[in-house]
């Protein structure tokens, strides 16, 4: 039983992973945190959900659509929240982004109803028997998708132009655009891709728990932010092993002890991160918490 | 006066009380995100003392008020000199664990909560209302007044001026619980029942709400931010399935417009100091 | 010493003047008091989990009411339904009953849909000495605060359940059981320690218990953990979405265990079904509500409301809010209550609730004891995706 309740804590994490490598992209290029990004998550994997029951077209489609309405959501949120947004008042985008996470949830709600919406299996004939644990199709699906945005987008940030490019607006902004970056616009692509990256947390999730809710955005933002401080703030490589982390933490939490101390521990976690190694446990930058 | 009116007037008071509280909190530049973890401390001791205890409500609402002010010491202790992300991610963890033990103790009725409470009334709420107000009139003409005001602009330039930054941040902290406290008290004797889900992170980003909707930089800024937003869904309610659209829309159109909030300056915001007292601010130095 | 520039006066400005139009609007509308109608307040909530609920509520009321107003009013006196809606919110709540009460001057209210929003609903009320009937609340100790202005057409699980539930335990000879709730949820809490009772009482065995969080999480953990100690019954002590998914991951991990419901399982049973899918099927539950109900009385308005609406099952809530405000009706017509008298015949409508014996109406028979309703007590199964009454185990 602890092999199979290590595998449903992976699992977990590697859907946690990726939306927290969003909120990190963001953090990144404009050290702000979009606070909408968990609805966004939660639009597309309703709207994914949707193509799903409702056309005969194959999961890959339907996954196609979710991360692209979640990269259009996430400019949405850029330019409502962001763009023409003063930085000069810290908590001015932290509200303009809750505002627009409040107006997606009420948009699904009105117009798909406050139901929770299930999330068709897919390749439920598929079953692999590894001895100590057992594989369904849905989990080697998700496991497969996270993994490969995952290395994805660790490639497109080291080894592609534009990729260099997020970088440097993360470290420096303003030196960036003196050397000729196009800061605005690699902001822009960042939004986008925390948002296709969103998208696809938000519907592989979903297929994890079998539906969708949407009140679910809140606590998407929430266990992301907790992932990314534990992970250090901007830090990829840091983001997916937290991620990995708190997924097992909080499954063997369930299976041993108790789902109500489940956050809990998750919360005690954080707090201890906080006071001992301030820059995340894997973390290199102490500077960037100085400026969020 | 009809039981609506009173309604209408205790809520919008009992929200004043709310915004107020923690304006005094972040007039020392400090944001708590577990406010409610207060207001459930204050709404919990006062019912305790009033239905298990038959205190009467105006003696509980200061016991209310004491329990949260030494809690609010203890969390700004320990919090308060960290910066605004962890003081964010502590307070909250804070009302999350508050809220858990609550929910965990069956003699205040565990996750079903308490119910029988009963006596908040105008009188009441508006002496309280008043007793703040009057409260942070005297506070923004002190030297302590001035001293918050000098945490929250630059917290190392207060230090360097001879401010004991902690003390005064933690005494602003556990002032500010207080009052939450208090106004969890009447909020409870308002609403006749609590649960431990009122006091959640919804509640705790409304009292945020109101603070810089009105902007932070004026305490009567939050007050005025704290009427609006309580009295919108009560005279809007046409909007009715809309309203949350609406609302959110609002926000998101009001950061754009001015992102330091309805009452307070433009310009550099925060950063920059204030003009106001030139010479007073050198005295303090001495 | 506050000083603020241009743009503070103008925002200050605009803020008053908003204001003061609010107040103004407030004050417009107030004249509510004048009396052509019998107003009845309904309680609603356009947020939260339970939005769809009050929805399907809003739909059983109005529909009754214009029943009502086409057959010639109450006493050839129109009805007029006075919507409000709460958010979901406990402090919206506590300033929209006096709101009904006062301003609009209701004879009665129906609503809440569910029991948080009861708690608040139901005492504020009874403060105020209005009639307030919830069509849907069943969490036990709902009405504590709220007598005897407070109603709930819902019976609580831990008295209607009980016997049903023993009664599936002894047919199908259940020997393991596992118990899968929310611990910080009070609803499912009080479903848990029914189970425990039941089971303790007919011999079962409890051989897991394991909890979980509403809403949010995954249920491979839990499922993994109660697959482990191989029970021949899982009893769901959760809210219908969750136990719906807590179906599928079971069935997905190919555990074959019977799955076991209270009535509330049952009453949720359309959310359940959604959410579970194929893999619900022959879930077993107590219910309080047969949609189709073959008694003189239900089955002909289940039939028309069936027409009106196009649903092939008249769902719990929708049948609830009917009877109630046609309990709410015939208490007027009983003590004649006329439109403007409203004081006095907002007592007269509690009296007459409160004697209330045998009420037949869409949903067979009701009688309030101490406020609570005391309802049918059925065994349902689910059966070609929905709950269906088992007649035969009546």
């Amino acid at each position: 039983m602890l092999a199979q309740q290590l595998f449903n804590g992976l699992l977990l994490g590697a859907t946690f992973c990726l939306v927290a490598l969003g909120f990190n992209l963001v953090v990144g290029a404009m050290d702000r945190l979009n606070f909408a990004l968990g609805e966004t998550a939660m639009l597309s994997a309703v709207l994914g959900a949707l193509i799903m029951t409702e056309t005969p077209v194959p999961f890959l489609v339907s996954f196609a659509a979710a991360t692209l309405v979640g990269g259009g959501v996430a400019v949405a949120v850029y330019y409502l929240s962001f763009r023409f947004v003063s930085a000069d008042f810290p908590t001015a985008s932290i509200l303009s982004s809750l505002g627009c996470g409040l107006v997606l949830t009420a948009v699904v709600t009105k117009a798909f109803g406050s139901h929770q919406r299930t999330v068709p299996d897919v390749l439920s004939g598929v079953r692999l028997d590894l001895g100590a644990f057992t594989v369904s199709g849905a989990q080697l699906v998700i496991l497969l998708l996270a993994t490969l945005l995952t290395v994805g987008l660790y490639v497109f940030l080291e080894r592609t132009p534009w990729g260099t490019a997020i970088r440097a607006v993360s470290d420096d902004a303003t030196a960036a655009g003196l050397l000729g970056v196009p800061v605005q616009r690699v902001i822009l692509l960042t939004f986008a891709l925390s948002g296709v990256l969103a998208g696809a947390a938000g519907l592989l999730t979903g297929l994890a728990y079998h539906s969708v809710s949407p009140f679910d955005g809140f606590t998407t933002t929430l266990t992301a932010l907790m992932i990314i401080v534990v992970g250090g703030l901007g830090s990829v490589s840091g983001g997916v092993l937290a991620a990995l982390l708190i997924g097992l933490i909080q499954t063997l939490t369930v299976a041993y002890l108790s789902a109500t101390l489940r956050d809990l521990i998750v919360f005690v976690l954080v707090g201890i991160v906080l006071l001992v190694r301030p820059q995340g446990l894997f973390g290199r930058n102490a500077g960037v918490l100085e400026r969020v | 006066m009809s039981s609506f009116n009173e309604a209408v007037i205790l809520t919008v008071g009992i929200n004043v009380l709310l915004a107020l509280g923690y304006w005094i909190a972040v007039s020392t530049g400090k944001y708590s995100f577990g406010h409610t973890a207060f207001m459930a401390i204050g709404a919990y001791t006062a019912s305790i003392l009033t239905v298990n205890f038959s205190w009467p409500l105006p003696v509980a609402m200061v016991a209310a008020g004491v329990t949260a002010a030494v809690a609010g010491g203890l969390i700004g202790w320990m919090a308060l000199r960290l910066s605004l992300l962890y003081l964010a991610i502590i307070t909250f963890v804070f009302s999350q664990l508050v809220n858990l033990l609550i929910s965990q103790w069956d003699y205040v009725g565990g996750a079903s909560g308490m119910l029988g409470m009963t006596g908040t009334t105008v009188p009441l709420v508006v002496g309280c209302v008043l007793l703040a107000v009057g409260y942070l009139v005297l506070l923004s003409r002190s030297r302590l007044g001035l001293a918050h005001k000098a945490i929250r602009e630059d917290e190392r330039a207060a230090m360097a001026s001879g401010l004991r930054i902690t003390r005064i941040a933690v005494g602003a902290f556990a002032t500010s619980a207080a009052v939450t406290g208090v106004a969890g008290a009447l909020s409870a004797h308002q609403l006749m029942v609590i649960t431990p889900e009122l006091f959640g992170p919804h509640q705790a980003l409304l009292i945020i709400l109101y603070c810089v909707l009105g902007g932070v930089e004026y305490f009567w800024g939050a007050a005025i931010g704290a009427i609006a937003l309580s009295l919108l869904p009560i005279y809007f309610d046409w909007l009715n399935e809309w309203y949350e659209i609406v609302y959110g829309l609002l926000f998101v159109a009001l950061m754009i417009v001015r992102p330091q909030g309805l009452i307070g300056r433009g310009g550099a915001g925060g950063v920059r100091l204030p003009r106001l007292i030139p010479r007073r601010e050198r005295e303090s130095v001495g | 010493m506050i000083t603020t520039g241009t743009a503070g006066r103008v925002a200050v400005g605009l803020t008053v003047a908003a204001l003061a139009l609010a107040a103004c609007g407030g004050e417009g509308s107030d004249s509510g008091g004048g009396s052509k109608t019998l107003k009845i307040g309904l309680v609603t909530s356009s947020a939260g989990p339970f939005a769809s609920n009050a929805k399907t509520m809003v739909a059983g009321a109005e529909y009754a009411v214009k029943l009502l107003n086409d057959a010639g009013g109450v006493g050839g006196v129109k009805l007029e339904l006075v919507k409000v809606d709460s958010q979901n919110k406990p402090t919206a709540t506590a300033t929209l009953i006096p709101e009904l009460a006062a301003k609009q001057k209701v004879l009665a209210i129906v609503g809440p849909v569910d029991s948080a929003g009861c708690e608040v609903a139901c005492s504020a009320a009874n403060k105020l000495k209005v009639p307030i009937v919830s069509p849907g609340a069943a969490r036990p100790g709902v009405l504590q605060n709220s007598r005897p202005y407070g109603f709930t057409i819902a019976q609580p699980d831990a008295d209607n359940s009980t016997p049903v539930l023993a009664k599936i335990i002894q047919s199908r000879k259940l020997k393991r059981a596992a118990i899968i709730s929310d611990e910080a949820n009070a609803t499912t809490k009080a479903q848990a320690d029914l189970f425990r009772k039941v089971f303790g009482s007919n011999g079962v065995e409890i051989v897991k218990s394991v909890t979980f969080k509403s809403g949010d999480s995954s249920f491979a953990s839990q499922v993994t953990s109660i697959a482990a100690a191989k029970p021949d019954v899982l009893a769901l002590a959760a809210g219908p979405d969750d136990a719906g998914r807590i179906a599928r991951e079971a069935r997905s991990q190919r555990q074959d265990f019977t799955l076991l419901g209270t009535g509330s399982l049952q009453s949720g049973g359309a959310a359940y079904v959604a959410a579970g899918g194929k893999d619900t099927e022959g879930t077993l539950a107590a219910a309080q509500f047969d949609p189709h109900s073959e008694t003189p009385a239900a089955k002909p308005l289940l039939e028309a409301a069936q027409t009106a609406t196009g649903q092939a099952d008249i769902p719990l809530n929708f049948a609830y809010a009917f009877d109630a405000v046609h309990m709410i009706a015939k208490a007027i017509e009983e003590k004649g209550v006329k439109a403007g008298d409203t004081e006095k015949g907002r007592v007269a409508i509690q009296e007459a609730l409160n004697a209330m014996q045998n009420y037949q109406g869409m949903a067979d028979a009701t009688t309030f004891k101490d406020g609570i309703a005391q309802r049918p007590q059925l065994q349902a199964v689910v059966k070609d995706g929905k709950f269906v009454i088992d007649k035969s185990a009546g």
